[in-house]
């Protein structure tokens, strides 16, 4: 009797232990089953969401780029540039313009030229620039340039006029030229 | 033992704890996610809407009006800086719109405006946004002051040349009567005061004033915003801490403005023409620095028109404007 209570006794203790590690094992399956899932999830949220952050720096880049369009067309008739008339743009003032850095900071370009006609078929590196010292006679007025890396510039035909004197008799002297402004473009990660 | 008792086994109770965490995770991570493409599209329509400003710019005409319409409920929030972005300040603009029911989505990013002067109150709210400009000049174009409304206002006694200019600019939102009692919106009233009056424009007929509302004061309760000119406009439709804020800016645009005329009288004076507006530019200089608030303003617009009548005197070839 007695050694069949004890082979009873180790029965139990037995299954008791194999029930035990079961459960053991079943807590770690659910563990790594919710871990499995929770990344899962986490890949899937950060896949849409860099989707969605690269339309928003397409979505900045056009935006930045309508603004330069639209700016520049009124550019030309702004109390900065214009010489009075309709898409005119005064020489003169442009000049007093060049030697006042502050307007970097005012308008939404990254650059600001003014390239007379003399200049349209030249490289940028041959142009002349404009400086107090060699005005008129020079070919690209650079207001400011930030320098900045992808830029695209879009341009607007204007008139651009000065005052010159002849017979000692002061006149208004125009001709073409071209008002380039640039967009800085948004890059993924920048 | 009590047999009626649920009986619970251990992975029953930690699948509930689990997909109960998961599942608040996940309601959480959406919400946010909401909310952040909210605030996106918000931000993005602000600097949409700073793009459709740009063609009110009136160029060499003296206004241009246009209107924004929006499919639902909207908030345009205005905010002015004249201290940063030295010299000419700054101002941002944020946006929101109703979501569910009547309550509105996060608020967008601040998008800053630095060319622009956009005078409005604080908070504007409609469906429909009427939006004006004006050219300021003092006495060359300063700027084009956009001014920015969704409400209804009624303008009472006001002068025929008023009239005339609002009408140019085809504003559909402001009502010309002389009744009151026929006035719905809000109230603004030219040289009359009475209880009706939401505000009231005082202007210069009594210092024998061309038009009679060349300079004055516009009187809206416990403020008094003093104009010049387009600035009339302006004082109606934008709050004290805007106009206050925006005058200032437009202050500063003004001496960076009168510094490259400084330039150019120089050069056109080796051209041989003869005119001296710079002692006086050089004066409405110092005093549009040292303006404190709008109530000076009077002073500089009397030395703009003694400007301007120089710069008239000589040959158009030799005019600085």
């Amino acid at each position: 009797m007695k050694i069949r209570k004890a082979n009873k006794k180790a029965q139990l203790k037995g299954k008791q232990v194999s029930w035990h590690n079961k459960a053991q094992l079943k807590i770690q399956e659910m563990a790594f089953f919710l871990v499995a899932i929770m990344l899962f999830f986490t890949l899937v949220g950060l896949f849409v969401f860099s989707i969605i952050f690269s339309n928003l720096t397409k979505d900045a880049s056009d935006i930045a780029e309508d603004r330069t369009l639209s700016s520049i067309t009124n550019l030309a008739d702004s109390p900065e540039f214009s010489c009075g008339e309709p898409n005119c743009v005064d020489a003169d003032k442009i000049m007093g313009l060049m030697q006042n850095n502050k307007y970097e900071n005012f308008w939404p370009f990254s650059s600001l030229k003014v390239l007379r006609s003399s200049g349209f078929n030249k490289n940028e590196s041959d142009l002349i620039k404009c400086t107090i010292a060699n005005y008129p006679d020079c070919e690209l007025f650079e207001i400011y340039d930030k320098n900045v890396d992808n830029e695209r510039t879009i341009s607007n035909f204007v008139a651009l006029c000065r005052v010159e004197v002849e017979n000692t008799y002061p006149y208004s002297r125009c001709e073409v030229a071209k008002l380039v402004a640039g967009t800085k473009l948004k890059i993924v990660g920048e | 033992m009590n047999k009626k008792a649920i009986e619970m086994g251990f992975n029953v109770m930690f699948a509930i704890i689990a997909g109960i965490a998961i599942l608040g995770l996940a309601i959480y991570g959406t919400s946010r996610f909401i909310d952040t493409g909210s605030k996106a599209v918000s931000t993005a329509t602000s600097a949409k809407i700073i793009s459709l400003l740009d063609p009110l710019e009136t160029g060499l005409a003296s206004g241009n009006s246009e209107q924004i319409n929006f499919k639902k409920e909207s908030r345009m929030f205005f905010e002015c800086y004249e201290d940063e972005n030295y010299p000419f300040g700054r101002q941002t603009i944020s946006f929101s719109e109703q979501t569910i029911g009547e309550k509105f989505g996060e608020r967008g990013g601040d998008v800053p405006i630095y060319n622009k002067y956009v005078f409005s109150r604080n908070m504007v709210q409609g469906k429909q946004f009427n939006i004006f400009s004006k050219e300021f000049l003092m006495p060359f174009k300063v700027a084009d002051l956009i001014i920015i409304n969704s409400e209804k206002y009624c303008f009472h006694s006001a002068t025929n040349e008023i009239k005339k200019d609002v009408e140019n600019l085809n504003i559909q939102n402001i009502q010309f009567s002389d009744d009151l009692q026929n006035c719905t919106g809000i109230n603004v009233c030219f040289g009359v005061d009475s209880s009706e009056c939401d505000m009231v424009v005082d202007g210069c007929l009594n210092e024998g004033c061309e038009s009679g509302y060349e300079y004055g004061r516009v009187s809206k309760g416990i403020d008094d915003l003093y104009y010049t000119d387009s600035l009339l406009y302006a004082a109606i439709f934008s709050s004290q801490e805007n106009y206050e804020c925006n005058l200032k800016r437009l202050m500063s645009k003004f001496n960076e403005l009168s510094l490259i005329y400084i330039d150019k009288i120089k050069i056109i004076q080796r051209k041989g023409c003869r005119g001296d507006i710079e002692v006086g530019l050089r004066n409405l200089m110092n005093k549009a620095n040292s303006l404190e608030g709008s109530k000076g303003i009077k002073d500089l617009a009397i030395i703009a028109e003694d400007i301007d009548k120089a710069n008239q005197a000589t040959t158009s070839a030799c005019r600085v404007y």
